[in-house]
């Protein structure tokens, strides 16, 4: 287990890694108070961290403690070389920060100056630092070397013991590690530990931080391990699980305006998760679509099988998570939070990427046209939400057309049609056979063709429409067709991964015309309003909404379909 | 090419340990499909009668001479094969390739 801790400690190498997620969350849990985290572009005379407090099972006194993080090793460049030279942020500590930046109510306390990496101090360093610790340790000031060997001992001491971290969820997050290049493997290990975790019953206040600064960790280790293998699937996978199960645990945090101490530090450490999540699907993003979206096929072949079912499914979950990043891109954009500290910008910019490359990954990958899960209108309702929040659902009209007549031609000619089962043994099996028996129990329900319905009323001609209602007339004569909201114990449920839950609206059948079917979803509008329910709606974080309905695959509800009538 | 080979380092997409097994049968069982069907048609088989070799490389008979004489021989076996390529697009565009099909088998012959 310390292995794991230091090799990943040592493979921290972004600034934000090491000193805004692992330190701050692991000097809370052996005693300290975090008093400040580093801040980009401001004057930090040395510091990175400051913390005070005494250090569980160390320490006998209170001490001021001041950080000064590097990431990974610190080599003989990082102790001279450059602005940033560990020698001189270490000067500017004594020389500065302890003159000035010290509070009245610490002034008095002993101080100590830790010099803290991920991985180790070179040989050729050491003695400059000996040197250096020695030459300026006085009766109040003393030196510490905090590198990966001692950040992990204390991982395993606060958060990491067996005495607070059971067998299970240790196993299960050591295998998960193991498994980071399987990522089917890895995610239902890195679920397992996190559910162990996160969705027991919390004694108190102190253990649901607790809870949450060992999941945190952990999840991040397997995400440094994933991006150390390059294999951006699992970190995708287990931090998008983090952040639902995270949300699970801190959702009844009542809105008012002063939250407390302990809520303030519930909703620090989901801000932590949701950052980690958008990251790495970033990161995602960056590996896959965004670098071969205009190769035609390219992305298509990337999935390496003869099946084209594998080819479909990669690519629909490709499409939903582009849709999903950019839904979170547009709306964290408009928030006012954001605004003030000036990434609208940036985050606007990202949504745009996001919509350009999904419009040329659906151009160079054809097989988006014909979905083969009828649960792939997750997907597509996705991207229609995100183009609506950005105005620019015209570039994606065609594409929802050739959709509408390629499920129904594939229908009739027997081809791969969406059908309502979801295992991949009767996905790869599929078209099984041609017997009407076959196409009845395979096409039993549809949640897609309704809403493929709902939107040609405004992108079809009356030959194309009449031609879909025929095509579905003809063949599958018996599927209920049918939409889904959500109801009052949704919220409880969702965000833990279960699906039993919510209200199936029936009677939006295609053949009974575009009126009987906005009528439906009218009524159904005036009786399912839970949806202003979910805590998630509630504080306006639609997307989370949305990610939780495309991880878990519940329909998208109709509330999300059309934004502008 | 160029583009194609670019996506070789892509790990991401491909399909888990578990659905690559599934297909692997699938495609056992539609290749051994394939070869009881072209041994049930097989003009051969309906001539010749047949013998399962379960090891080595050549076979080892006796070939029978006039006046009774059987003379032993030992022949390498050989391999023929037939093969033929499987269209990319019925793998990365399954329907539009279908439609594509459908359209050249019902579209008209241009008269000279």
């Amino acid at each position: 287990m310390k292995i794991i801790l230091k090799e990943y400690l040592g493979s921290l190498r972004e600034r934000g890694d090491l000193d805004a997620l692992v330190l701050p969350n692991l000097l809370s849990e052996i005693g300290l108070r975090v008093l400040n985290t580093p801040m980009l572009g401001t004057r930090q005379n040395g510091v990175d961290i400051a913390a005070v407090g005494r250090i569980k099972g160390e320490d006998e006194t209170r001490y001021l403690y001041l950080f000064c993080i590097k990431a990974g090793n610190v080599s003989r460049r990082d102790w001279s070389t450059g602005v940033q030279a560990v020698r001189q942020e270490l000067d500017e500590i004594r020389d500065v920060y302890l003159r000035s930046n010290v509070a009245r109510e610490h002034a008095d306390l002993p101080v100590k100056i830790c010099l803290c990496c991920g991985g180790e101090l070179e040989e050729t360093v050491i003695v400059n630092w000996a040197g250096y610790s020695d030459r300026n340790t006085t009766e109040k000031i003393s030196y510490e070397e905090w590198n990966g060997d001692r950040l992990a001992d204390l991982m395993m001491r606060c958060l990491l013991a067996r005495e607070i971290l059971d067998e299970e969820p240790r196993r299960n997050f050591q295998k998960a590690v193991a498994m980071v290049n399987e990522p089917d493997a890895c995610y239902e290990y890195a679920g397992a530990f996190l559910r162990c975790l996160l969705l027991g019953e919390c004694g108190s206040r102190r253990e649901q931080l607790l809870r949450l600064r060992q999941s945190f960790i952990c999840l991040h280790a397997v995400m440094a391990w994933s991006v150390e293998a390059d294999n951006l699937e699992s970190s995708y996978r287990v931090s998008e699980l983090g952040v639902l199960l995270c949300w699970d645990l801190i959702r009844g945090i009542e809105q008012k305006k002063a939250l407390n101490k302990h809520e303030n530090s519930l909703i620090l450490i989901f801000d932590q998760f949701l950052r980690l999540y958008l990251a790495a699907a970033e990161m995602y993003l960056e590996k896959t679509a965004y670098s071969h979206s205009d190769k035609l096929h390219a992305l298509s072949l990337a999935v390496r099988s003869r099946e084209a079912v594998d080819v479909n499914l990669a690519m629909f979950e490709l499409l939903g998570r582009m849709a999903v990043q950019g839904i979170w891109a547009c709306l964290l954009s408009r928030s006012s939070e954001v605004d003030k500290i000036g990434v609208a910008r940036p985050l606007k910019d990202r949504a745009d990427r996001i919509l350009d490359t999904m419009v040329s990954v659906i151009n160079s990958n054809p097989t988006l046209c014909s979905p083969i899960r009828d649960d792939h209108m997750i997907e597509v309702a996705l991207v229609l939400y995100f183009a609506q929040l950005t105005e620019a659902e015209p570039r994606f009209l065609p594409w929802l057309k050739g959709m509408a007549d390629r499920t129904t031609f594939a229908l009739i000619s027997n081809s791969q049609y969406p059908i309502c089962l979801t295992d991949y043994s009767d996905l790869l099996m599929h078209p099984a056979s041609t017997e009407q028996s076959y196409l009845d129990e395979v096409c039993s329900g549809s949640v897609l063709y309704p809403y493929l319905y709902f939107w040609m009323q405004y992108i079809s001609d009356e030959k194309e429409i009449k031609e879909f209602t025929a095509r579905l007339k003809i063949k599958i004569p018996d599927c209920t067709y049918q939409a889904w909201f959500p109801d009052e114990d949704s919220d409880d449920l969702i965000w833990r991964g279960e699906t039993y839950h919510g209200i199936c609206v029936t009677d939006l059948s295609p053949l009974y015309g575009h009126e009987k079917l906005m009528e439906t979803l009218s009524q159904a509008f005036q009786v399912c309003t839970a949806i202003s329910e979910i805590s998630a709606v509630k504080i306006g974080l639609i997307p989370l909404f949305l990610t939780a309905c495309r991880h878990y695959r519940l329909p998208v509800p109709p509330n999300f379909w059309f934004l502008r009538v | 090419m160029k583009d194609v080979n670019s996506v070789n380092h892509l790990v991401e997409f491909l399909p888990s340990i578990e659905r690559r097994r599934a297909a692997g049968i699938k495609e056992r069982n539609k290749n051994k499909e394939i070869q009881d069907k072209a041994h049930e048609d097989s003009i051969i088989s309906k001539l010749a009668s047949k013998q399962d070799l379960l090891y080595g490389k050549k076979s080892f008979f006796l070939m029978g001479e006039e006046g009774g004489n059987a003379i032993p021989q030992v022949r390498a076996l050989s391999e023929f094969s037939y093969s033929v390529e499987v269209p990319r697009l019925s793998v990365i565009d399954a329907v539009g390739f279908s439609e594509m099909i459908t359209v050249f088998r019902v579209e008209k012959k241009a008269l000279k």
